[in-house]
Parts: C-alpha cells; structure tokens; sequence
C-alpha cells in the first residue's frame, strides 16, 4: 500500500495523469485501501510539493494544471466505490469552499486560473465560474454550493465596479453575512477592496491560499 | 493607413489569385475540429509545445540576454511555423480551432504588402537586425487608465510633445464626467467615444494633429465601440490595436473588430501576449510562441503589423532578462524572415519618475530595435490608475534611434548593464508618482525633479558611451 501510495503520489507530481489512472485503479483493485489515508497521506501532500514548485519557478501553470486534472481524475477513480459514511467523513475534512470567478465584462483568466490551482493544491473545493461571470451568477452558486468564500477576480479597471456589485448584492439581498468575500486582479488594491467592504485582498495568485485562511479565522 | 488593394484579403503582385482570405479564416473558426477549451490548452497548446522544443534546439542562455546567433533565431521561426500548423488558434464562441497548414502560412508570409502608412503618409518599414533604418516608435499610456478628463488632456499634451514620436496611443478613463464608467455599461461606450474626441482636440491644440493613434479606441474593449470610433474621429490613417486571448486564443468580438477594420480600410496591429511561467513554460517556449502569434497575427487578426508584448506572468513586465531574450530572439526570427513590420511592446516594472522604469525602458528599447523592430512604450506592471509619465517613453526612443544600427553584441553589453541596475528589483518594484506629481497638468511639462532625474540617466547612458540625439 505504501510503495502504490507513493508511486502515486510521485505520478501526479509529475503531472502524468495515465499512471495515476492506472495506480489508483490498482489500489482500489487490489488494497483493502482506507481511502481517506490515500488521499491525507499521498494526494494531498502530492499537490502541495506541485504548488511549491510552482512557487520556486520549477513549474508552471500548465504543470498546476494538469496536476490538478491528474488529481480529479484519480479522485473519480478512488471516491467511486466508497461508503456513505467515508463520504461523509472526507466532506467534513474539506477546506472550505470557494466559489471564484473573473467578473463580468472581463475575459482575462489566467490570473484567476493560477489561483484556482493553487487552492485546490492547498486542499480547498473551488468551484470556478470561469469568466465574465454576471453578478448575481456568484451570489446563486455561493448559495447551491454553500460556499463559504465568494472570490472575485478583475484585470480591468472598468471591471473592478461589478466586484463591488457582488457585495452590494450580498447585502441588499441580506446574505452578506453568509460569505467571506476576496478580490484580485491587477488593477486593484487594498484601498479598492476597503471601499467596496471586501473581507480581504491579496497583491499575488500565491498569497490567495493565506488570504482564505485568514479571512476564515475572522 | 496607406496599404494598396487592402480589403479583406491581400491579392498575390501580379495576379488575382489570393492566399487565405479573411472569410476562409471565419469559415474555419465555424467548422474548423472541435475541442473543449482545457482540452486545447493542455493537450493541444501545451503538449505540442513540449514535443517542439525537444525536437529542436533552442537553448536560453541568461548570460546573452541579446544574442547575435542568426542560427538560433532562424530555428525558432521553423518551430514557431510547425506549431502554429499544428496546433492552430482556439475560437472561444464556436469552440473550434482555426488551423492553417504549413504551406499557407509560408504563402501568407510570402504576400505579405510589404509598404504600410500610418498617420501623414509615413511608413513603418520592416526592419532586420542591426538595420540602420530608425524604428517606428509609438509612445503612451499602453493600457493605463486616467481617473478623469483633465488628467487625460495633459498627460497627451506631455505625450505629443515628444519629437520623436510616430504615433500616440491613448490611456482609458476611468471615469467621464465624474460617473464611473462601468464594463459593458453605456457610460464605457460614453467613456470609448470621449477618450476619441478629447485625443483629437488635444493633439490638435499642440499641434501635433499629424500623430496617429495607434490603439483605435481606448476604454471600452467591445467590437461596437470600435466599430462607432469612426464616427467620432477616427480615421482609416489611425490603426487598431487588435490583442489576441492567452493563449492563441480568439473570440466573435476580436473577430468583429478585424471585420470591420479591414472594411474600413484601417490598418490592424496585430497583439499578442505570450506569458512567461503561464502555458507557454520558460523562455524558450514563450520566444517560439511570441514567434507563432505572428502567423496568427496575419491570418486571423489580419495584422499590417505584428505588435506583440511577452509579458512574465508572475511580475507582468518583459524587463527581466529571460523577457529580453524572448524579445530579442523572437523580434530576430521575424524580422530576418518575413517583411511584417515588428512593433514591440515594453512593459516596466516600475513606476513613473523612478530610476529604475527609466533603465528597464532603456533595456527593453534596445533590444527591441538591435534585433529587427520597431518600439511602442509603455505599459506598467501594476497599471496603477494616473501612474503614466512622459519622459520614460521619451527615453526609451531616444535609445530606440540610438540602438538603429548597432551591432547586437554592443547592446548585448548595454542590457547586461542596464540589468544589473535594476533586475534584482523586478519581484518589488517602485510604483513611482501620479500623472500629476510627474507634470503640469494644464501644460503637460515635466515638473524639475522629474526632469532632473531624465537628464542624470540621459548623461548615465551617454558616459557608457551611447550618443543620444
């Protein structure tokens, strides 16, 4: 079990997804796997080492990419056949939830894609919108998904008005006690996120991980 | 815009016969192979990225930031121009790639006009490395936004006065009589038109009516304000700068945009910005994807001129030294084997009025115009509103004529010195002063301090042995 362990967790740091495949249909073949130690013991730290490559300019956003598809995948693969009560356990593990996305009008999304990549390497459920998302489209998931963390993402100073949009609608629809809500994007700053009553703002796609814990713990 | 027979296709000298036309590009982007989007970027974009660079010997070295190794860049074009036709440029609203093989794009490069007009009659001419011929050299607020129209006057007024300038590109507004303008709102079509009209007033106020604006029109991206910029003043002898999605990427929107400036007659500047650490991996791959986007650039954007801006997706600046070799090497792969004028884009780090934007202009200035191109400065990093400055643009020209003829390996010791100036900076940048610390509003000149600093690194640069005009 260790050595598939970490044979698998060696193929989703080398972003080779046909191999994890296979190892994970292995484990579950062939182990009496406790799929909560699979994914604590080998995934989890698996795409923490791929987000500090990623830091230190050893990676790029393709390699976080296709270690996050390699991830997805292998998880299909294990969460298949599992029990209600090991579901049950593995959600109340969860980070927290995310709902992100580039806000309307803007079609610029990398930024916000490295971002993506980076939470779910540091084990929070993101639920990304993509791009040119319309105001009230965050509000609805945030609540179907029962998010807990709303993140706008702007690269354009005519954009940056719909995340200020986002929370006028969280307010006036009374559920802006419900979520923590975050912006980025090149053009914005602290003082922008102070004016629009944004729980919290981070300069750089790596400090967004921080930046939810942060704004968690408040 | 002075481009002979441009309509929507080019016509071979000599024959009607034409190569691609605009209309087969949108046939393909309606029936070209479908794919999802994630599925184009990774197993498409990225894997055939991967397999190129094996394939062919392309090796970034740091202690060259501006090599002098026609070899190396003429390998970059041929793997540029393999996987361009093997991977092709992804349509966002019909999920299909537009895909052209590897002989279309040699006869598109082949038929390319080679005389193109901006402005009075003036041409941007192709360059090769180390031509002597003076690059064209575009300043201005490269996707920066004014808080309002007063700052937007003055900082085009300190602009025209630049007398080396060929043409102008305008800032956006954040705001048009005191209203916030809001993305896809009428107020950024109020704010589109506006940016237009003031443009027009003030140059001719100055005097300077002569300059085109290169970037067609500012503050709203959508293809209908482009489209109304014509009735408001601009002409078919502006362009329109037309940037392609990361990466090689389009949409109905650009799309629209290069209908209706090949029907308009207005000259296209054909954007692209590979990044660096994103999907195009380290400085080899960006330098043959900022290659490839010029194949894109001349059958899908339909470009006059190929405008590209590889921008370093952590720090958003090509100052750094693998962007200046990415710069260099892709400018000499293009310029030494197709006539497409070259316009690159320089993005500082560092703000307006500081040391360190005036040295990374420098930089990026000559290594532009040693390896074949012609200039357009600046954009910034962090595109702070009201951080624009005339003097860092004026700068960087100043060297771009300087730069004209010299040989690579002389700028190669120029950018290698420049960079130990200011490299180490790069991750934490200066954000340097307001458009109205930097100048006077009402007149557009530079305040003393400002032009103090302008002409202590002016005599920096002529001490190292650089004759400034």
């Amino acid at each position: 079990m260790k050595t598939l362990g970490e044979d698998l967790k060696r193929a989703v740091i080398d972003c080779d997804e046909e191999e994890a495949k296979r190892i994970a249909r292995e484990i579950v073949k062939v182990t009496n796997l406790d799929t909560i130690e699979v994914i604590e013991k080998f995934l989890s730290p698996a795409m923490e080492t791929v987000g500090k490559k990623f830091e230190t300019g050893e990676y790029f956003l393709a390699h976080l990419m296709l270690a996050g598809e390699t991830m997805n995948s292998v998880m299909d693969i294990l969460l298949k056949n599992i029990s209600e009560e090991t579901r049950a356990k593995l959600s109340q593990r969860k980070g927290a939830k995310i709902v992100i996305g580039t806000v309307k009008g803007d079609i610029h999304d990398i930024g916000k894609n490295v971002v993506v990549s980076l939470l779910k390497a540091a084990g929070f459920e993101v639920f990304d919108l993509g791009k040119d998302v319309a105001p009230m489209e965050f509000v609805n998931t945030a609540r179907k998904t029962k998010a807990d963390v709303i993140a706008l993402s702007a690269l354009m100073t005519t954009t940056m008005p719909y995340q200020a949009e986002v929370i006028k609608l969280l307010d006036e629809t009374g559920q802006r006690k419900d979520y923590k809500v975050i912006i980025g994007g090149g053009p914005t700053s602290q003082e922008w996120a102070k004016k629009i009553g944004a729980d919290g703002w981070a300069s750089t796609a790596s400090q967004a991980a921080g930046l939810v814990r942060e704004v968690m713990k408040s | 815009m002075g481009i002979d027979c441009f309509t929507s296709s080019w016509p071979r000298e000599g024959s009607d016969e034409v190569v691609i036309s605009f209309e087969e590009t949108i046939e393909r982007a309606l029936k070209g192979p479908v794919s999802m989007e994630r599925e184009f970027e990774l197993r498409v974009f990225f894997k055939k990225l991967t397999e190129i660079l094996k394939e062919y010997d392309i090796k970034y070295d740091p202690s060259t930031p501006i090599p002098s190794d026609d070899v190396l860049a003429d390998e970059v074009f041929e793997a540029a121009l393999e996987f361009y036709s093997e991977v092709g440029t992804y349509c966002l609203d019909t999920n299909r790639i537009i895909k052209f093989d590897e002989n279309e794009i040699r006869e598109a490069i082949k038929d390319f006009p080679s005389r193109v007009t901006f402005g009075k009659g003036k041409q941007i001419k192709p360059r090769n490395p180390e031509s002597k011929t003076l690059p064209w050299c575009s300043v201005g607020g490269v996707g920066i936004t004014v808080s309002n129209e007063e700052v937007f006057r003055g900082i085009l007024r300190a602009y025209a006065a630049n007398p080396l300038a060929d043409s102008i590109c305008t800032p956006s507004l954040q705001t048009v009589d005191g209203r916030i303008v809001v993305s896809e709102s009428p107020l950024e079509i109020l704010g589109a038109i506006k940016t237009v009209t003031l443009a027009k007033e003030t140059l001719k106020d100055v005097d300077r009516a002569d300059l085109p604006i290169i970037n067609g029109i500012a503050t709203s991206p959508s293809d209908f304000a482009t489209a109304i910029g014509s009735q408001f003043g601009i002409t078919p002898s502006d362009a329109l700068e037309l940037g392609s999605i990361a990466e090689m990427k389009v949409d109905f929107n650009l799309l629209n945009k290069v209908t209706y400036g090949l029907k308009m007659g207005i000259g296209i500047l054909a954007g692209a910005g590979a990044l660096l650490g994103g999907l195009c991996g380290g400085p080899e791959g960006t330098a043959v994807v900022n290659t490839a986007y010029s194949f894109q650039g001349l059958l899908v954007q339909r470009g006059v001129v190929y405008h590209p801006y590889p921008l370093h997706l952590r720090y958003v600046c090509n100052s750094g030294r693998d962007l200046l070799w990415v710069i260099s090497v892709a400018s000499q792969a293009i310029s030494r084997n197709t006539r497409m004028p070259l316009l690159d884009l320089s993005y500082a780090s560092a703000g307006p009025t500081t040391r360190m934007g005036f040295y990374e202009a420098a930089a990026i200035a000559a290594a532009s115009v040693v390896s074949g191109a012609s200039l357009e400065v600046q954009g910034q990093a962090k595109a702070a509103i009201d951080h624009l400055g005339p003097l860092e643009p004026r700068f960087a020209v100043e060297i771009a004529h300087a730069a004209a003829g010299m040989r690579r390996a002389d700028a190669n010791d120029l950018v290698r010195s420049l960079l130990s100036r200011y490299e180490e900076e790069i991750p934490n940048p200066p954000e340097g002063k307001k458009s109205q610390e930097c100048i006077d509003i009402k007149t557009g000149a530079p305040v003393k301090q400002y032009l103090q600093l302008y002409n202590e690194i002016r005599k920096e640069v002529e001490d190292y042995g650089i004759q400034l005009r």
